[in-house]
């Protein structure tokens, strides 16, 4: 029987390097990993999400460097955290890969194919209006603000892929995935959308 | 022009000559009644003969394909056919629309089934020339042989960056540009 194939998109990854706390993610995503080596299961990760945890490790990491200065030291002091963190998380990636615990794809689609699937399934998703009266920072607004929460072009991408690499399951952490749950082009394919 | 019926004609002279019908008629009963009793049976009968006639030459089938217009006014003749023919001619193009719809969701959903069974029989294939690019491109080589688990290695990689308000989804929401 063929392994099984799990899509693990980048909230995944990001929870599980930064330990998250927030409704024992950290926890969630250690199960995952440990239900999928017991079924002899494969997960798969797209260079989209690998591009995605390397970026958010160059912002989490430059952002959460206490502020002594702005000069060129404390640029490359800055700079080479990053370039050691990413490095590592590559080395450990490589060595999953090269076990083929991991497989790590992109689509094979001519890129205005691509498009045009990424472009049909987002005209055909309207999204949601809510409003919200707080600033980012608790503040209360004088008044409320429209905010628009939908899938966006990345997540139908994401889903795009898995389904051309026909992932049994696609995890993540994002509720914006529920739109594109029993949608007819991801048939067949789970959205595992976590809390 | 007006055509009477016979009771019509009857009644139209009675009523010039304003002349009761005979007491003997309808067994003495009052006039009024016995008035209306005869109109019945002399005009209702024959306009229910005719209707019945007509009834019985319209439900006979009619021989096809040739369509035999059995409208009374002969002027409606080549509208109604028309009509007809368009209707019909809608519903086979309705037809053939959907059918045509039918089959281009098959070919597609065929199409998308072929690449994607290719794509994931050569799975390792891809994923081998991918880590082959990525390491070329990052300068990262896999030194074999290590003890831990990778993804235990991944496990609070970046824990020193890591606080009780971390949002993964934020995070990546940030990335993603929403």
């Amino acid at each position: 029987m063929e392994a099984k194939r799990v899509y693990l998109d980048s909230s995944i990854w990001i929870s599980h390097i930064l330990q998250e706390k927030r409704n024992n993610r950290a926890q969630t995503v250690q199960q995952l990993f440990h239900q999928i080596e017991e079924d002899e299961g494969v997960i798969l990760i797209s260079h989209l999400v690998l591009l995605e945890v390397l970026e958010v490790i160059r912002k989490r990491i430059t952002e959460n460097e206490p502020y002594t200065d702005l000069g060129d030291d404390k640029k490359k002091e800055i700079t080479d955290k990053v370039q050691e963190k990413t490095n590592l998380f590559l080395k450990v990636l490589s060595r999953l890969i090269r076990e083929h615990r991991v497989a790590l794809i992109d689509s094979q689609k001519p890129v205005d194919q691509w498009f045009k699937a990424t472009y049909s399934i987002f005209v055909s998703s309207s999204g949601d209006i809510s409003a919200h009266n707080y600033y980012p920072d608790g503040r209360r607004r004088a008044l409320p603000k429209y905010q628009y929460r939908g899938v966006g072009h990345y997540d139908i991408q994401h889903a795009l892929t898995a389904q051309e690499f026909s992932a049994g399951d696609l995890h993540t952490f994002d509720q914006g995935f529920v739109e594109l749950e029993g949608h007819q082009e991801f048939e067949g394919m789970n959205f595992l959308i976590h809390r | 022009m007006v055509v009477l019926q016979p009771g019509k004609k009857w009644d139209a002279q009675d009523q010039r000559e304003r002349r009761a019908p005979p007491s003997d008629i309808e067994s003495g009963r009052p006039s009024g009644e016995t008035w209306g009793k005869r109109e019945m049976s002399v005009r209702y009968p024959l306009n229910e003969i005719v209707a019945e006639r007509t009834r019985e030459w319209l439900s006979t089938p009619e021989p096809m394909p040739w369509h035999i217009n059995r409208s009374i006014e002969n002027a409606t003749l080549p509208v109604s056919m028309l009509s007809r023919e368009i209707d019909e001619l809608r519903q086979i193009v309705q037809e053939l629309k959907e059918s045509n719809s039918a089959l281009q969701s098959r070919v597609s959903a065929l199409e998308r089934g072929l690449t994607r069974e290719v794509t994931a029989n050569s799975l390792w294939e891809i994923s081998d020339n991918n880590l082959l690019a990525l390491e070329d491109v990052s300068g990262i080589t896999t030194p074999p042989g290590r003890e831990q688990d990778p993804l235990d290695a991944l496990k609070g990689l970046l824990i020193e960056y890591s606080d009780e308000t971390v949002d993964s989804v934020e995070l990546v929401r940030s990335v993603r540009g929403k």
